[in-house]
């Protein structure tokens, strides 16, 4: 999803927030909680586990920086943007890159050509896509997914069992909070940005939201070229986070009507889709995943 | 620090508007530490609030509230559809731990963290 939007600027390492002071943060329940700016979005931890210290955290941060540097097609020297110029080959690639790219093209497939790569740089798609002209490609709809699921398993290697990652609206739930015994998330209301439309309950699971953007549609049908219609937004909820991000970008771009289906079609994956007539419509799962 | 930390350049408009006018308080120089809170910003994630801890001048940590958890409930305005509307009154009542939402950029993260360090005295 982060594929549309425009550059921000300074790269995100060089924003404000990196440059002051920040640090992980004491709170008054145990465990870390931790925000940080990178790929121009806000990633919040939540790690309600005592024994995991800031330099697992630590760790794991500056690895998300790696990724930013190596993906982010608004920065020159990433090797998306070295491939967009044809001076590195497929082969030459960083495994974990490749393995991205493999992926995208795996989902490609898996939703009828409604998640592209190179749909950001088709001609009359976007006005600024970032470094790369015609015939380039842009994984970000899914490198913070992937970011984020390889964060979690970096986090449960450092002895992490019940946290939650939210990188810009996108999350993973592990085991379960403090007081509780699944997360509470809120799917955020698609017409007022400080309203909750549902509310579910998750553990070990991942969510996944898309939508017209608050200042005007950023998901643009990549078959069709144009912003899809009848839906203003579509939330996914399964096991991988990644596949979920990929899903719902696909599925919103797909248009109401072609995504009910596709979303009922899902194996594993269960969806909420809110169309621009006010209905809400779910997939048989989610009953089970409503909170109260 | 304060040469790169303190411009307006490249951010949008919510950072720009968290910089107009705040009120600084008196001892923001002094050398106690003293925590000073951001607006309360909901520009496209739904609460974000900054607090900063500032000792001579400088900032020495960084704290966010994202969540409910902090006292935050959700109330929503008295509009949109009909099958929403009762969706979001039932959700208004609960505390959330964490929010899926359309991609949410660093904006209001920016914005709310430039308006605590206004109140600091810091800009």
């Amino acid at each position: 999803m982060t594929s549309w939007f425009p550059p921000r600027g300074a790269n995100s390492s060089q924003t404000p927030i990196a440059a002051a002071p920040s640090g992980f943060l004491p709170t008054t329940r145990a465990g870390l909680r931790h925000v940080e700016d990178v790929m121009g979005m806000p990633w919040m931890f939540d790690i309600c586990d005592s024994g995991v210290g800031p330099d697992a955290l630590g760790a794991v941060v500056e690895w998300l920086h790696w990724v930013d540097r190596s993906f982010s097609t608004y920065r020159a020297d990433s090797e998306i943007a070295r491939l967009n110029r044809r001076e590195l080959t497929p082969a030459q690639l960083h495994p974990d890159v490749r393995e991205v790219l493999d992926r995208c093209e795996q989902l490609r497939h898996e939703t009828g050509g409604y998640f592209d790569v190179a749909a950001p740089y088709r001609a009359g798609s976007v006005p600024d896509a970032g470094y790369g002209g015609p015939g380039s490609i842009d994984p970000s709809g899914l490198v913070k997914g992937w970011a984020i699921a390889r964060a979690a398993a970096r986090l449960r290697d450092a002895g992490a069992h019940n946290f939650s990652v939210n990188a810009g609206g996108d999350a993973l739930l592990s085991g379960h909070p403090d007081g509780d015994d699944r997360w509470r998330v809120g799917i955020q209301h698609p017409r007022s940005a400080r309203d909750i439309a549902m509310t579910l309950a998750l553990s070990d699971l991942a969510i996944a939201t898309s939508g017209t953007y608050v200042r005007g549609a950023h998901i643009h049908d990549p078959l069709a070229g144009r912003a899809p219609s009848g839906l203003l937004s579509l939330t996914i909820v399964g096991p991988d986070i990644a596949t979920a991000d990929a899903y719902a970008t696909a599925a919103f771009a797909m248009g109401a009507t072609r995504a009910g289906h596709f979303c009922a079609g899902l194996d594993g994956y269960d969806a909420v889709l809110i169309r621009d007539d006010g209905s809400v419509i779910t997939t048989a799962g989610i009953d089970a995943l409503r909170y109260a | 620090m304060k040469s790169r930390t303190l411009t307006t350049a490249g951010l949008g408009a919510a950072a720009a508007a968290a910089l107009t006018p705040v009120a600084l308080p008196a001892d923001a120089a002094a050398a106690t530490t003293k925590t000073y809170k951001g607006a309360l910003e909901h520009t496209h994630y739904s609460n974000v609030q900054v607090s900063i801890t500032v000792k001579r001048k400088k900032i020495t940590s960084i704290s966010v509230s994202a969540n409910p958890q902090d006292q935050q409930s959700y109330q929503r305005e008295a509009y949109a559809l009909p099958l929403l509307r009762k969706e979001a009154l039932k959700a208004q009542s609960y505390k959330i731990h964490t929010i899926s939402s359309v991609t949410t950029t660093s904006e209001a993260f920016i914005a709310s963290l430039y308006s605590a360090m206004g109140h600091a005295k810091l800009l």
